[in-house]
């Protein structure tokens, strides 16, 4: 089979899946496809060197979209959010009424917070795999989810001053 | 607690996602191309260039097979900023196939390269040989379907070239846009199938002839069976038809029947019949190109199974219906009473 249509088939099979993976880490619909479009094309670039074996292809592509996030995010300001709704308040006072503003904060974590929090609570993996996928350890990948949680924390506390 | 929320959070925005029938890698490596990707990529293009100039391996105008390039048969190359299959013309295209399927007066394939970003005017072949094969061929190729994704985009030197088919009947003219892209298709303006023709249309400029690709042969014979007699004789006993829906994704089959003594008014081959009795169900056939599969049940003869598409109505024997007689036994199937409530 070719490496065309390998992809193909994997894109059949799993694209969905790899494109809301891709949408929960940059909450952007244009974003997401640009990100596993780029994960495509270095996937492809590796499998012309080296052809994926049948059960790790999924996988493989879902690690190259993390990868591409991380990496672009570091190459970003770190004051740079990228969001569709500015809020028109101070950032000191950010508005998180309701669930859909729980979405809009986690927008605003940090990537590797966010990156951990998606793989931790919408992949459901566990700490340890989380902690091969972003090339960190353990207890490390333990230390950004908490620190992450307490910032969405703060965040309600904010809000609810009730 | 907050985990929860977060759980609840990501799952009901999972709908907000793009799908993978929405993914265009194409129109996104246009619009999202990251700059450091596309200075790979442009560096990439630029060795394979000079690569290419000096091997020869492209000739830069080609008059040796075929006829001198006729004059003003080809149009100024399309503009960078033109869509993906630009056509000068869709006055005279169809919209049920990429080409009609009589036979052409001529056929002209003009080429495009493109040379720093800028596209530029090869030449045109006029092809000779079988025109009514080719007009088959290009007239069979299924439309494109919405799930069909995942083109890589542009990764091979040749990956921004076009081509223009220009196929002449009497004063119309049908003109095919091609892409040079290794995953990309083909589209009169009005039909658009993503069936990659690249590479014999490439051939047909090089050699003046339309190549021999067995993935791109028609899906009906072009020869006629001279023993040709009625598809549904008057004691025809009844007709289940299985209509395919490709509008969607998940391919649905919808048993029809048509009303007592409903003849078809069509002849057809003696292609079509089989032997044997056949499972009045829907039977295996090419998703991608059939639409319709019929099983024909007779009072004194075996079954018959036809499939096919609007254009196209074949039978086990392969040699079918063309053009308007087959339009006519599709629709007839398609408009066909269902049986299911």
């Amino acid at each position: 089979m070719q490496l065309d249509e390998v992809i193909a088939d994997l894109m059949r099979a799993s694209g969905d899946r790899l494109l809301r993976l891709a949408y929960q880490l940059c909450h952007d619909r244009a974003g997401a496809e640009d990100l596993v479009q780029e994960a495509l094309t270095r996937v492809y670039g590796s499998w012309l060197r080296r052809a994926p074996t049948i059960d790790n292809r999924e996988a493989y592509v879902r690690r190259a979209i993390l990868n591409e996030y991380l990496r672009r995010r570091r190459l970003r300001s770190a004051s740079e959010l990228v969001t569709d709704d500015v809020p028109d308040v101070g950032t000191a006072a950010v508005d998180i009424a309701t669930r859909e503003d729980l979405w809009q904060a986690l927008g605003t974590l940090p990537p590797r917070q966010r990156a951990v929090l998606v793989l931790r609570y919408y992949e459901d993996l566990p700490d340890r795999e989380i902690a091969v996928l972003i090339g960190a350890k353990e207890p490390t990948v333990r230390s950004i989810a908490t620190r992450a949680l307490a910032a969405l924390r703060t965040s309600r506390l904010v809000e609810e001053p009730s | 607690v907050i985990e929860d929320e977060l759980r609840s959070v990501m799952a009901a925005h999972n709908e907000d996602a793009p799908t993978a029938a929405e993914f265009d890698p194409i129109v996104q490596r246009e619009r999202h191309l990251s700059s450091v990707a596309a200075a790979v990529i442009v560096i990439a293009l630029v060795v394979a260039g000079v690569v290419w100039a000096r091997s020869s391996s492209r000739p830069p105008h080609r008059a040796t097979a075929g006829s001198a390039s006729p004059p003003a048969a080809c149009p100024a190359p399309p503009r960078r900023a033109d869509p993906l299959y630009w056509v000068p013309s869709a006055s005279y295209a169809p919209t049920y196939a990429l080409v009609p399927w009589q036979a052409p007066d001529t056929v002209t394939v003009c080429g495009y390269v493109d040379e720093w970003g800028t596209l530029k005017q090869l030449g045109a072949t006029q092809l000779h040989g079988d025109l009514q094969s080719i007009a088959a061929t290009l007239n069979s190729l299924p439309r494109t379907e919405p799930s069909v994704g995942s083109c890589l985009g542009v990764l091979r030197p040749t990956d921004r070239d076009r081509y223009l088919v220009r196929l002449t009947y009497g004063r119309s003219v049908v003109w095919v846009a091609v892409s040079g892209n290794h995953c990309a298709g083909a589209s009169n303006g009005r039909f658009t199938t993503s069936t990659n023709v690249r590479a014999a249309v490439g051939q047909a400029y090089q050699n003046g002839v339309w190549p021999v690709d067995p993935s791109l042969q028609p899906l009906c014979r072009v020869a006629p069976d001279p023993h040709a007699s009625a598809i549904l004789a008057p004691n025809t006993t009844g007709v289940t038809i299985c209509i395919e829906d490709s509008s969607t994704t998940v391919y649905r089959y919808t048993r029809r029947q048509l009303r007592d003594g409903h003849l078809l008014p069509v002849p057809a081959y003696n292609g079509y019949l089989i032997q044997g009795r056949v499972d009045s169900t829907c039977v295996a056939f090419d998703r991608a190109r059939s639409h319709v599969v019929a099983v024909m049940r007779y009072s004194n003869r075996p079954d018959a199974v036809i499939m096919g598409t609007r254009n196209c109505m074949q039978g086990p024997g392969g040699v079918a219906m063309h053009g308007v007689r087959a339009q006519q036994v599709w629709s007839l199937f398609a408009t066909a009473p269902s049986l299911l409530p």
